[in-house]
């Protein structure tokens, strides 16, 4: 058995040892499926570390769908309180039984903000398309300058405004329900009403927060790899919250 | 094959790409900063056995306290209801959620998964060490109770309000049960991300030929349970939330209308809510979470009595589908926790079937390791001792599960010792054997040394015997009326005095034996510093085992080419009685003579 | 199993509290635990579907 490690071949071979396998340097990074190699040449079928330009955007990809299948668990719970509460009453002094349940009045401007989300969302897919237009990729392999962020950031920009601008719309609905003298403690309702927009704009303040990461990463990371996932990743994020926006507000605007 | 146990012992425990800058790095940035998923994995294992010290220290009290309630505590005094539910409180959750959930999958979960696929990191090296620091925050958090105005928490790992929700129930009722509630929410955002970790780098990141079919036990035990995390978790932060929204912003999710705490009537506002409510989202978290902390226990057991019995495991494939189906049915079954507390009738029936359905996938997986062991002739390692002894106890504990799973049982079983009993034998003893033998098994892994096999044997048969003697009683203490959670069982004046002081003989025996217990695991710890200090080297694959994590260029360095997979794991080619290991990465052109195999189905 | 287990809540006080629910807010708690066991179950299943695509 020695006792000494001799470098082998493989061990000094340093594509090996790091699985970036970006593509920068080597094959264009665009999701073919084959890796030039011809027939049988599956990327898929190849150990990990090699199986092309996508593989590490696939993995942040998958981390953040289960991260968010969590959110969506944490958000049903509290939906699932939300049906509970809404029918739950007690008896007073008198045996009556007392629901204590009073719809909270929607601001109308939410229907407002709920446009401008999803707008942003629009915005938002359209960055990220833009992420891997072929073209401009080939193009940016090529060394020919960086088309790619230079025809995304806007559109990310876009989203961060728009998302800003519904942070905005929120923040407004809850003064104007202020001024109604509808607070966090005023009813079983208004309890749901604060804790679902609450919990969902902390939401959006991560979004945004990503968005912005995305947005310096567009201009910071040389990287073309590292780029499409922080875009990619912000995208699906934001779409989520959209979505999930909209089961909330429908439940809030109808199931009261 | 040749090995180089020198280069792994180098390389332990920072990232092996900066192996070549070991003289600049400082070994604070290797070993504690690091992203390095073996030492991220010894660093849960240190939290934990921090955790499990304090954790078997405060039972003693507890004991102690319920057998001599006299006697006067040193640098504290007499002990108080209070303390004693403290105690009771912090004992809890330090073993449920900082041992039980750390160490089995997180602990060992970073040590070994990546090794066991084939893959040299996780999917993400720096989530996964955030992951670490903010459970090692939680624990700050949750020990830091102690020392504010009032003390710990009294109530419970369970924290059911309206006790949990009103600061006047209790003295540690104010800032000790917050910096709970901030203790459990930072604990499952940190354990959240470490589940996603390991269920990404489970689907992505096998190396060639690691097909779902082919994945050791262990791997599909601890993907499971990090699904029932990502579930959990997710609920039961959003239980904290409204608990907290409870304590301080002034609603009443949780609080019902007319609630007397502590003699006084609390003011009937716009209290509307029930705590049936707490109860469904705690419980629905609970239950999977006391699966997940076993759940790798028992892909391990699997593993480990098919490696020293030179077998395969029994029916392997069923054993994935048990898996599968005790985490799918896991979800399913929490209203058992709920029978006596106002639940409607025929929701009671439905999750009382549900929950002994689940009995089914685990009897398969008892049958299965019996199987696996029936008339071979084991290796009797200490990993393979502390393995049956998990067999053991599952079995016993398991028996009391159907019991208190019938709904009338249940109302008087519910809050006696009974059910400490059950819990205690299937979820904690069956899990701390379950980390025992993944101890003893994986330490040269680990250390590159073998634990003393002698003292192993020692430590094993005086666990077996302190956990048979400390909780077998408590289901007579239990029948006979014992509750639990109760601080006093002596000169209480009335028909339930006499029948609590009948018990304490019982209990002053449960004490001696809780007492033999603990003090066994002095063995353990004196192993462990001894094997540390001077043990023998350890061959690179000691146990002749047969998945991944023993490949020899795999184990700790990140050199050399990824492995490659060809077949299940256990399987032997048996040759005039002799059983030679098939590892999981050898090429069976290499082999000498087509060995009869008990068929490879190992293709998905 | 159906009838003799119904009678299992013997206590009195729960057995009452149980029975005083009204049938909306039985409704509600049916809904509520069929909504969170629905979700659960629908995200567990599709991660095994999604799992087998990688082989
Ligand atoms: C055969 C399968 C099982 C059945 C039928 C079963 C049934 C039950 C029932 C009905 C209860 C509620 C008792 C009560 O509070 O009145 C219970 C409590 C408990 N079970 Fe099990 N169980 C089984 C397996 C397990 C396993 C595998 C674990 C852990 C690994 C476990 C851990 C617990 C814990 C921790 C409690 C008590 C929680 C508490 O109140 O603090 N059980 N079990
Ligand atoms: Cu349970």
């Amino acid at each position: 058995m020695p006792a000494t490690y001799t470098p082998s071949k493989p061990d000094l071979d340093k594509s090996r040892l790091h699985d970036n396998d970006n593509g920068a340097g080597r094959r264009p990074p665009t999701d073919k499926r084959t890796g030039g190699g011809g027939e049988g040449d599956n990327w898929q079928s190849r150990p990990q570390g090699q199986r092309g330009p996508r593989e590490r955007l696939g993995r942040y990809r998958m981390g953040l769908f289960f991260a968010l299948a969590g959110d969506l668990m944490f958000f049903i719970a509290i939906v699932s309180v939300f049906f509970v509460a809404r029918t739950t009453g007690h008896f007073d002094a008198y045996n009556r039984y007392i629901n204590e349940w009073l719809p909270t009045a929607i601001p109308p401007v939410l229907w407002l903000n709920t446009a401008v989300l999803l707008l942003s969302s629009v915005t938002m897919e359209l960055a990220r398309r833009r992420m891997f237009h072929e073209p401009d990729v080939m193009e940016e392999w090529f060394g020919l300058g960086r088309p790619i962020s230079r025809r995304s950031a806007p559109w990310v920009a876009a989203t961060l405004c728009l998302g800003l601008l519904f942070l905005a719309g929120q923040a407004l609905a809850w003064k104007q329900l202020a001024m109604q003298r509808v607070f966090f403690a005023s009813n079983p309702s208004s309890h749901f009403f604060y804790l679902i927009t609450y919990t969902h704009a902390i939401h959006l303040f991560l979004g945004i927060g990503g968005l912005m990461l995305a947005l310096w990463g567009l201009y910071a990371s040389r990287q073309l790899e590292t780029r499409q996932i922080l875009v990619d990743c912000a995208a699906w994020y934001w779409h989520s919250m959209g979505v999930f926006w909209v089961f909330l507000f429908l439940l809030l605007a109808y199931f009261q | 094959m040749s090995q180089s146990p020198y280069l792994r012992r180098e390389s332990a425990g920072t990232l092996a790409s900066s192996v070549r800058l070991a003289g600049r790095t400082s070994p604070i940035r290797c070993h504690l900063f690091t992203t390095d998923h073996r030492a991220i994995g010894r660093l849960y294992l240190w939290l934990a056995l921090l955790s499990v010290a304090i954790g078997t220290i405060l039972s003693l009290l507890m004991r102690l306290h319920l057998t001599w309630p006299e006697r006067v505590l040193p640098f504290h005094g007499p002990v108080l209801p209070e303390d004693y539910l403290a105690l009771v409180t912090i004992h809890g959750t330090l073993m449920l959620f900082f041992v039980l959930t750390t160490a089995p999958q997180s602990g060992f979960g970073n040590l070994i998964l990546p090794s066991q696929i084939g893959a040299r990191r996780m999917a993400f090296p720096l989530i996964n060490a955030v992951s670490f620091w903010v459970i090692a925050a939680a624990l700050v958090v949750l020990l830091s109770s102690t020392f504010v105005p009032g003390g710990s928490p009294i109530s419970g790992w369970t924290a059911y309000p309206p006790l949990s929700a009103v600061p006047s129930a209790g003295p540690g009722q104010g800032t000790g049960i917050d910096l709970w509630l901030a203790s459990i929410a930072l604990f499952a955002i940190g354990s959240t991300m470490s589940s996603i970790n390991q269920l990404v780098t489970v689907v992505r990141m096998r190396c060639e030929g690691m097909t779902w079919g082919r994945l050791p036990l262990t791997v599909w035990a601890w993907i499971t349970a990090s699904m029932l995390s990502i579930l959990a978790f997710s609920v039961l932060l959003a239980a904290l939330l409204l608990l907290f929204c409870d304590r301080h912003l002034a609603t009443s999710f949780y609080l019902p209308v007319g609630d007397v705490v502590n003699g006084t009537l609390r003011a009937a506002g716009s209290h509307n809510g029930s705590p049936l409510l707490w109860l469904h989202l705690f419980w629905f978290f609970g239950h999977p979470e006391v699966y997940i902390a076993i759940l790798p226990g028992m892909g391990l057991t699997s593993m480990i009595l098919g490696n020293f019995s030179r077998r395969r495991v029994f029916a392997y494939r069923t054993m994935i589908t048990t898996t599968l189906l005790i985490g799918f049915l896991g979800i399913l079954v929490w209203g058992h926790h709920m029978f006596v507390a106002g639940l409607n009738p025929f929701a009671g029936t439905a999750f009382s079937i549900s929950t002994i359905a689940i009995a089914i996938p685990a009897a398969a997986k008892v049958l299965s390791w019996l199987a696996t062991i029936w008339r071979s002739r084991p290796s009797y390692t200490t990993a393979f001792l502390f393995s049956l002894g998990f067999v053991s106890l599952f079995i016993t504990g398991g028996l009391s599960g159907p019991i208190l799973a019938q709904p009338i049982l249940d109302q008087y079983l519910h809050n006696t010792f009974f059910v400490v009993a059950h819990f205690h034998l299937i979820m904690a003893m069956a899990g701390i054997f379950g980390l025992f033998s993944a101890t003893y098994y994986w330490f040269p892994l680990l250390a590159n040394r073998t634990l003393h096999e002698g003292l192993g044997r020692i430590h094993f048969v005086g666990s077996l015997l302190g956990a048979y003697a400390t909780f077998l009683p408590m289901h007579l203490t239990g029948l006979a009326g014992e509750p639990r959670h109760y601080a006093q069982l002596t000169s209480i004046p009335n028909a339930a005095g006499d029948l609590l002081a009948r018990t304490l003989p019982l209990n002053r025996g449960i004490t001696w034996a809780a007492f033999f217990l603990a003090g066994t695991q002095l063995v353990f710890l004196a192993n462990l510093l001894l094997t540390l200090w001077r043990g023998p080297r350890s061959s690179p694959n000691p146990w002749d085992a047969t998945t991944l994590e023993w490949h020899p260029n795999l184990s700790e360095s990140d050199f050399g080419l990824l492995p490659v997979v060809y077949r299940e794991p256990s399987q032997y080619a048996y040759q005039n009685g002799e059983a030679r290991a098939l590892p999981q990465w050898i090429d069976p052109a290499l082999l000498p003579s087509a060995p009869s195999t008990s068929g490879d189905r190992g293709v998905s | 199993m159906l009838s003799t287990s119904s009678y299992a809540q013997g206590c009195t006080q729960c057995r009452d509290n149980a029975a005083a629910t009204p049938i909306a807010t039985q409704h509600a708690y049916r809904t509520a635990i069929l909504l969170l066991v629905g979700v659960a179950f629908g995200i567990g299943s599709s991660v095994v579907l999604v799992g087998r695509r990688f082989r």
